[in-house]
């Protein structure tokens, strides 16, 4: 005998078939507490991991293990958990791969703490914000900049930027693509400092 | 170089890899015109592969919400096809606004808040039938509120509160979404009926396909099929399969009734109180765990009433213009 075989559409039978999890929780937290601490993230990494070529893969390895531990259980400090997974994460690295002499984990671990992390909720000024997204826009390669102008300024679609720059569709999301994916590194990977004026 | 610093650059390239994929994504969505349910499928099926790709989507789409401060800046342009940005005029621009920030944050937030369409309301008691532009058909529960835009790229319909029950039109170039509580349910060539709970959003699939999404999470997608029943919350969407016969009922107030099938009192109480006759108070909690089969007219309060004291023997009291049920 089922509950709620009416049109009352309170609870859920609980021998339901197909469960989604969803988790926008979890995405905005992540959006507002951890993608802010990426510049620090980067920085640490840079510092205490040899192989540059690595710290891409690092840096998604540390935020698949933020993301999961988050969905059982949103951390109080973002801070100190995406740091704490990081350090973890090399220092696993490190033993596994016998590549680092041991004593330098515990130069890691002196250095976790010396790190100087932007913090999330340093509010940044509006002001400061155009300003750094002015830097970032500077910064991409000229047509990639255009592209996506035409689209974030002007509220062009992807056709009628194509016609206004004389290329294919193609190409524009080719540069859209570009100018997001390099945003993303300037915005959220470079130090919030390094883009005060000087 | 040691065997790890290969797999290092390995794993690197996989990871910068799936970024690349993901902007691409964001970037397809972005251009607007070639998006459409087909493509939405293959970038949620991709987003289902790993958490590696839905953080990295997320990433990225967190950046271009960052950008989209920029649009504050937007004048009209001039209609000259070959004209290009001129960027000394787009950086005066950009000092401009910063001279001015906290104004442009303003007239940003009033710009993309200006509502767009036309507003149907139903009042309580009330049911309305609509046909639309496009010839779907839509019909509002009793106190029941929907926005109603098909100017643009998509036909769009927010539905505000209540209950409706739509038959689309189905036209693949220019899809039929739908956007309630949190939520987008974008037609596949579909009949489905929808409902706002305070908790929870349900909805019921009639006829054809249509897909259910969070607005935040657009990789958490269902597809439902005739005679699935989503239940959606903040958190968590809950699929079942539901009879023919129970979805014919859910769908009888189209023909102004209610129909209860092993009901619990408190909550057939709740449906006849949204119909704005008396309301119906149960007072204790053994009465609430009574359970009521059988057909009514939304109207039928007062019925509903008399008919409770006669089978369970509850006491039926008016007082001020509610009816409480008691033992």
């Amino acid at each position: 005998m089922t509950e709620n075989t009416g049109p009352g559409f309170g609870d859920v039978d609980p021998r339901i078939q197909g469960v989604v999890i969803t988790a926008p929780e979890v995405d905005a937290w992540f959006e507002r507490e951890v993608l802010p601490l990426e510049a620090g993230l980067m920085q640490f990494l840079q510092h205490n991991w040899r192989n540059k070529s690595d710290i891409a893969d690092l840096r998604q390895d540390i935020y698949v293990r933020v993301y999961e531990a988050a969905l059982k259980e949103i951390p109080e400090s973002a801070k100190s958990f995406v740091f704490t997974t990081a350090r973890n994460l090399l220092i696993t690295r490190m033993r596994h791969e016998q590549v680092v002499p041991f004593e330098a984990i515990s130069d890691l671990e002196a250095l976790e703490t010396a790190i100087d992390e932007p913090s999330p909720e340093s509010a940044v000024m509006a002001r400061d914000e155009l300003r750094r997204l002015q830097a970032a826009l500077d910064q991409l390669p000229p047509r990639s900049r255009e592209a996506f102008v035409l689209r974030q300024v002007h509220g062009l679609s992807g056709r009628e930027i194509a016609t206004r720059m004389g290329v294919a569709e193609v190409t524009v999301k080719y540069h859209l693509k570009e100018a997001s994916r390099i945003l993303a590194n300037l915005l959220y990977g470079k130090p919030a400092d390094a883009w005060r004026p000087q | 170089m040691s065997a790890s610093s290969e797999n290092g650059a390995q794993n690197a390239s996989a990871a910068m890899t799936i970024e690349d994929i993901a902007a691409d994504w964001s970037a397809l969505r972005r251009m607007g015109n070639n998006w459409n349910s087909e493509r939405q499928a293959e970038l949620d099926a991709w987003l289902t592969q790993s958490l590696a790709h839905r953080i990295a989507y997320l990433r990225i789409e967190a950046t271009w919400r960052r950008t989209d401060r920029l649009a504050a800046l937007r004048q009209p342009m001039q209609e000259s096809a070959d004209r290009r940005v001129d960027r000394k005029t787009f950086w005066t621009r950009i000092a401009t606004a910063i001279g001015i920030v906290l104004l442009v944050g303003v007239i940003a937030g009033n710009y993309f808040a200006r509502p767009h369409g036309q507003l149907i309301e139903t009042p309580k008691g009330g049911r309305e039938q609509l046909t639309l532009s496009d010839g779907s058909q839509v019909e509002l529960n009793t106190d029941t509120a929907i926005r109603i835009d098909l100017d643009g790229q998509t036909r769009a319909v927010e539905l505000m509160r209540g209950e409706a029950f739509f038959q689309i039109k189905h036209n693949s170039a220019r899809p039929f979404v739908v956007t309630a509580a949190g939520h987008r349910i974008v037609d596949l060539g579909t009949q489905f009926l929808i409902r706002m709970a305070p908790e929870s959003l349900r909805v019921a699939l009639l006829e054809g396909r249509a897909r259910l999404e969070s607005t935040q999470l657009r990789q958490h997608a269902v597809v439902l099929t005739p005679g699935d029943v989503a239940v959606a919350t903040a958190d968590v969407t809950h699929v079942s399969r539901t009879s023919e016969r129970e979805l014919s009922e859910n769908l009888a107030w189209r023909r102004g009734v209610i129909v209860f099938r092993n009901q619990r009192l408190d909550k057939a109480a709740v449906e006849f109180n949204r119909y704005g006759g008396p309301q119906i108070i149960v007072a204790d909690a053994d009465t609430a765990k009574l359970r009521v089969n059988g057909t009514f007219l939304t109207t039928g309060g007062e019925d509903f009433a008399a008919i409770s004291r006669e089978i369970f023997g509850l006491h039926v009291e008016h007082r001020n213009g509610s009816i409480v049920l008691s033992r």
